[in-house]
């Protein structure tokens, strides 16, 4: 089995750490596994610790008073998440994380992971890119919602989820909804008119992206 | 650059921001020399989305909005900065452009430090780098907040949290930039389903709307609401 340096190696916030830090990161992480669809941390909660995932895929959402769901990020391998609650005075999680598949993470408690940056600088410029990097993506999110229609959003989500010319299979369509802040109704239906119009292709399990630019116009609407 | 004596200095003006709180005035005036100030008209753009910006900026007085806009020109407005208030972060502790564009509401005055004379201090001052964290901690929440609210909650619900958020004891004192439409492209809605909700507020008896206030009649009531979606 990797060591945990070797496992905290592949995480990119941690990856260009002096030796010396990163023994002190080791030291302060904890290894967690969780099974598919195990809950990791519930929104509102007290926060308790910072997570870098070292194998594995997490959904990252927020739920509504009845019950809908907005997924903020999907992440993976090498990704953090709640490393912005230990910053605030009484921080708490900000979203419920879920895991996708078999996951396995390295968790800080908050108390060690303030110290740890308190005291390393490259860590915490590190985690300041990281954070630069979420308020990026969530600025885009608040973009799609507030000011792109459906098929926009969509046709903007086909080309940054596509592994080369397929979409990643990996989405269902309610899950996509949930991204999307729509219902499964609107996804079903968007995917069936980009069909008809040409610019992807519906197999059994994935999307084919057929015509890029044709989605890159549809993006801007 | 301009400085007459009775401004404020760049050093006096950043000892207000908590960035700089814990720095030593020697520090703090290497980063004050590395300053220029600007002067912006109300409606002056300061960059738009996806330019690079010069630096980390800080607003000694006036109002900006941080927007976003879309291709047929709706605006939704991020969040209000005013004095003593930074933005332009992700170009300084990210090297990108910022995502967003900024506007002065009015008249502002802005300082902006280069990217390097930011980042120089924070090998030697953790406590510099946390107070920033914190800061980008709050931006982070703040903004996913938006998305929920914007993709979970009516625009009634959002309507009345932005109220009991800004209400200093039960009144909203509006400023004069802050007119129903830029409520409206806060909220992330347009001005005619804004005019609804406050009417709808108003007549459950919840708010009582005036020229340049909102009074709230039933906190309770108000936070109910802002609770609930529908």
């Amino acid at each position: 089995m990797e060591t945990t340096i070797q496992a905290l190696r592949h995480i990119p916030l941690f990856a260009g750490l002096s030796g010396e830090t990163m023994a002190r990161v080791a030291n302060a992480a904890i290894r967690h596994t969780y099974a598919l669809g195990e809950t990791v941390i519930f929104e509102g909660d007290p926060c308790q610790a910072a997570y870098f995932i070292a194998e594995g895929q997490v959904r990252v959402y927020r739920l509504s008073p009845e019950g809908r769901e907005q997924v903020l990020v999907r992440l993976g391998p090498g990704q953090a998440f709640n490393t912005a609650p230990p910053f605030q005075r009484d921080g708490v999680n900000h979203a419920t994380v879920e895991a996708l598949t078999l996951v396995t993470l390295f968790a800080i408690t908050c108390d060690e992971f303030r110290r740890l940056v308190g005291e390393c600088p490259e860590l915490a410029l590190a985690i300041l890119y990281d954070f630069a990097d979420r308020l990026d993506h969530l600025t885009n999110l608040v973009e799609d919602l507030s000011l792109r229609t459906v098929r926009g959003r969509l046709a903007r989500f086909l080309l940054e989820n596509a592994d080369t010319d397929t979409a990643t299979s990996r989405w269902t369509q309610g899950e996509i909804a949930a991204y999307l802040g729509t219902v499964r109704d609107m996804v079903g239906r968007t995917l069936r008119a980009f069909a008809d119009a040409g610019l992807i292709r519906m197999d059994r399990q994935r999307i084919v992206l057929l015509d890029r630019e044709g989605l890159e116009i549809e993006a801007q609407r | 650059m301009s400085r007459s004596c009775t401004s404020p200095t760049a050093a006096k003006v950043l000892s207000a921001v908590p960035y700089f709180a814990e720095l030593d005035s020697a520090t703090l005036k290497t980063i004050a020399q590395a300053a220029v100030r600007r002067d912006y008209k109300a409606g002056q753009v300061v960059f738009g989305a996806g330019e690079p910006c010069a630096g980390l900026c800080v607003v000694q007085e006036g109002w900006l909005k941080v927007i976003k806009l879309s291709a047929d020109g709706r605006e939704q407005v991020l969040r209000v900065v005013g004095a003593g208030e930074t933005f332009g972060e992700m170009s300084v502790f990210a090297d990108k452009p910022n995502p967003a564009t900024v506007v002065a509401l009015e008249p502002a005055t802005v300082w902006i430090i280069q990217r390097d004379a930011m980042l120089r201090p924070l090998d030697r001052h953790p406590a510099m780098a946390r107070v920033i964290l914190q800061n980008m901690a709050e931006r982070v929440l703040h903004l996913v907040t938006l998305v929920e609210d914007l993709s979970l909650r009516t625009v009634e619900a959002r309507l009345a949290r932005l109220l009991l958020e800004r209400a200093a004891e039960g009144t909203l004192h509006r400023r004069r930039w802050a007119t129903q439409a830029e409520i409206a492209a806060r909220l992330g809605t347009v001005l005619v389903v804004l005019n609804r909700a406050l009417h709808g507020l108003a007549a459950e008896g919840l708010i009582e709307v005036e020229r340049h206030q909102i009074r709230i009649v039933d906190r309770e009531g108000l936070e109910t609401r802002a609770m609930l979606n529908e």
